[in-house]
């Protein structure tokens, strides 16, 4: 009954109708607006840690599009200036803690779409591995955020190779907990220790014997620090 | 001499905590047994009235909060939040060591009027001692009877997390989860322990109830006062009444700070509430003055600081405290306050880069706006009220970069 309410509301100056208790994120999604978000994925509900995907309200007021509901009357802006710098502040501090080696070419603001196979400077960008398909990189090259704003914070840490299924390069890792959320669904293995700044996924559990191995962990992963086992992996380290 | 009321604290020191026989000759329980006569809508309309305010800092109306319960009729719980991780405050523990059964009390009422199902007191992992009397009181308490049918009280300890006191994260951890604040809404009013609907109030929130319903009335709060100030500890005061000013340097409270020296700053609420300079210390201690002013009660911590105190420092002190309590769930917290400590480290090191105070102020700024939840809200609330009103000291460390080495010596922090 109440489900098949409609309400209706303005996001950047479209109106659209929609049923009630969708989130912000579908109701852009379906008026063709894409909203950025690092850590909601459609299977699970929303967790709101990237902080990404913000949105403001008519009153000026940040919220996180991903876990808001949409509410009648509602005048959404997802371009905003005010929008646009948050984001770009969330992707710096993401960068402090990756290591963005993507980012070590000169060039690497400018370069967006193009063919990198053909790029005649130095190819830094390439030792990273999973450069094209990382979501991190893909909207930091969207909002025009230079990694060297933000100075690299992070100590390296050794990359883990667990029983020939699973990679994990912590270096990478941005903490969305998107693999723990999948995991859940499956097998519940992928745990989380610490707090603050020692907070860390841990996967000791996802040994073969335990895992179910439905790899579905790797594919959420937005910036692929979780990846399929791979053998050229395992001799770098 | 002392002219102040004394309702929370009544019988600090003069009675045995642990004898029910001497609370209730001290008038204890009377309003317990009123309330069991009353219905429920009077009790909270009558909690309305006294207008209290939630005591643990965020100031949430309780008589509403009560309301918003009753209302939703269903099977629901009651937490007494003690876990008070606030450096500076310390009230909660004067409660429940010296009077517990006030705190008890005010439980019971709650328990009376919502009819809840178990009630629980989640107690700060550093209290220990308090934890095996609050087990043996709260036994005898409920052999003697108070109880209501079928209701009981367990004790749990939190092992020392300050987001801990974060109402969703409370939750999460008696729940045996992980101690992170989750999505609001749901409130925990709506959805809270085990999905139903759950009371979470303060200790001294609790303790308030017995004298409401007493028609003593809540215009009585504690605070703890503590820091460079000669005469320390929790203290009754009526509001509107004495300024911070008074607090400090009259004989019935702080009798003047330490060796005289001038008062720079003081922290209220705890780390997480805002400072408060020396030209802002006429203001009457009351919510609706502070409030005016831009400031915060919080939980009622008054910390002085006077002397050679650099506040820069201060505020590194604070933003490392919070980068270390930090949950690590939002990115913005986690990484954001890693950062500003970063900054402010750089600042005070004399490493500091032109513009680095900008950068604070920028990113402190975000942080307030992006944060998950209160704790990374209210973690940047020192260094922006700093930034505020003492930015010129920020300036004179970015641009004197021995600034320290010169005026390292003799300072208390």
């Amino acid at each position: 009954m109440s489900q098949q309410q409609q309400i209706e509301l303005s996001i950047d100056g479209t109106h659209i109708k929609v049923s009630v208790g969708t989130t912000l994120l579908n109701a852009a999604k379906d008026a063709g607006i894409i909203i950025p978000t690092l850590c909601c994925i459609e299977e699970c509900d929303p967790r709101a840690v990237c902080r990404l995907c913000v949105v403001e309200t008519n009153g000026g007021s940040l919220v996180t599009a991903c876990q808001t509901l949409c509410a009648e009357g509602m005048c959404i802006s997802t371009c905003s200036k005010k929008v646009k710098e948050a984001r770009r502040f969330t992707l710096k501090l993401l960068l402090t803690r990756h290591l963005n080696s993507c980012f070590a070419c000169d060039r690497s603001q400018e370069c967006g779409d193009r063919l990198w196979a053909l790029c005649n400077y130095d190819n830094n960008c390439f030792t990273c591995g999973h450069s094209m398909d990382c979501q991190l990189r893909q909207y930091c090259l969207e909002y025009g955020v230079d990694a060297r704003d933000f100075p690299i914070l992070a100590d390296a840490k050794a990359t883990l190779h667990f029983a020939n299924v699973l990679t994990y390069d912590a270096n990478r890792c941005i903490l969305c907990r998107n693999c723990k959320a999948v995991c859940e669904k499956v097998d519940g293995k992928i745990a989380l220790l610490g707090r603050g700044m020692n907070a860390k996924l841990d996967f000791s559990l996802c040994d073969m014997s335990f895992c179910a191995g439905c790899g579905k962990c790797t594919e959420v992963c937005p910036t692929k620090a979780l990846h399929p086992f791979d053998e050229k992996d395992s001799g770098v380290n | 001499m002392n002219t102040n009321k004394n309702i929370l604290l009544r019988g600090r020191g003069d009675i045995d905590p642990l004898s029910i026989q001497a609370y209730v000759a001290a008038g204890g329980f009377t309003a317990l047994r009123k309330v069991s006569e009353m219905k429920a809508q009077e009790v909270i309309e009558k909690i309305m009235a006294s207008g209290v305010k939630g005591r643990g800092g965020a100031e949430y109306p309780v008589g509403k909060k009560w309301l918003l319960i009753k209302q939703e009729n269903k099977e629901n719980y009651i937490v007494c939040n003690a876990d008070e991780g606030e450096a500076g405050a310390f009230k909660d523990r004067e409660l429940l060591t010296y009077v517990p059964l006030r705190v008890i009390e005010g439980m019971l009422i709650a328990a009376y009027t919502l009819t809840s199902k178990k009630g629980y007191i989640y107690l700060r992992g550093e209290y220990l001692k308090i934890y095996e009397m609050l087990k043996n009181i709260i036994a005898k308490v409920k052999n003697n009877g108070y109880f209501p049918k079928g209701f009981e009280i367990e004790v749990i300890v939190g092992a020392g997390a300050y987001i801990c006191g974060e109402e969703t994260a409370l939750i999460s951890s008696i729940e045996n989860g992980i101690g992170e604040p989750s999505l609001k809404p749901p409130y925990p009013t709506q959805r809270g322990l085990y999905g139903l609907p759950t009371l979470i109030n303060n200790v001294e929130t609790f303790a308030c109830i017995p004298g409401i319903m007493n028609g003593e009335g809540a215009d009585t709060k504690l605070i703890a006062l503590s820091g460079m100030v000669r005469n320390r500890g929790v203290f009754e005061i009526s509001l509107d009444r004495y300024s911070v000013d008074d607090m400090i340097n009259s004989n019935q409270f702080g009798k003047g700070s330490v060796n005289g020296e001038a008062v720079q700053f003081v922290q209220l609420g705890g780390q997480s509430g805002s400072l408060m300079f020396p030209e802002q210390m006429h203001i009457p201690y009351g919510y609706k003055w502070m409030r005016m002013a831009g400031i915060g009660i919080g939980s009622g911590a008054i910390t002085v600081y006077s002397g050679r105190v650099s506040i820069v420092e201060y505020c590194r002190n604070v933003i490392e405290f919070f980068t270390m309590e930090s949950c690590g769930k939002c990115s913005t917290c986690r990484i954001g306050l890693s950062y500003i400590a970063y900054l402010l480290n750089r600042l005070c090191c004399g490493n500091g880069n032109e513009g680095d105070v900008e950068r604070i102020d920028a990113v402190a700024g975000q942080i307030s706006q992006l944060a998950f939840c209160g704790l990374g809200k209210g973690a940047v609330n020192v260094l922006c009220s700093a930034l505020r009103h003492r930015r010129e000291q920020f300036l004179i460390c970015e641009k004197d970069r021995s600034y320290f080495d010169k005026e390292l010596s003799g300072r208390y922090i």
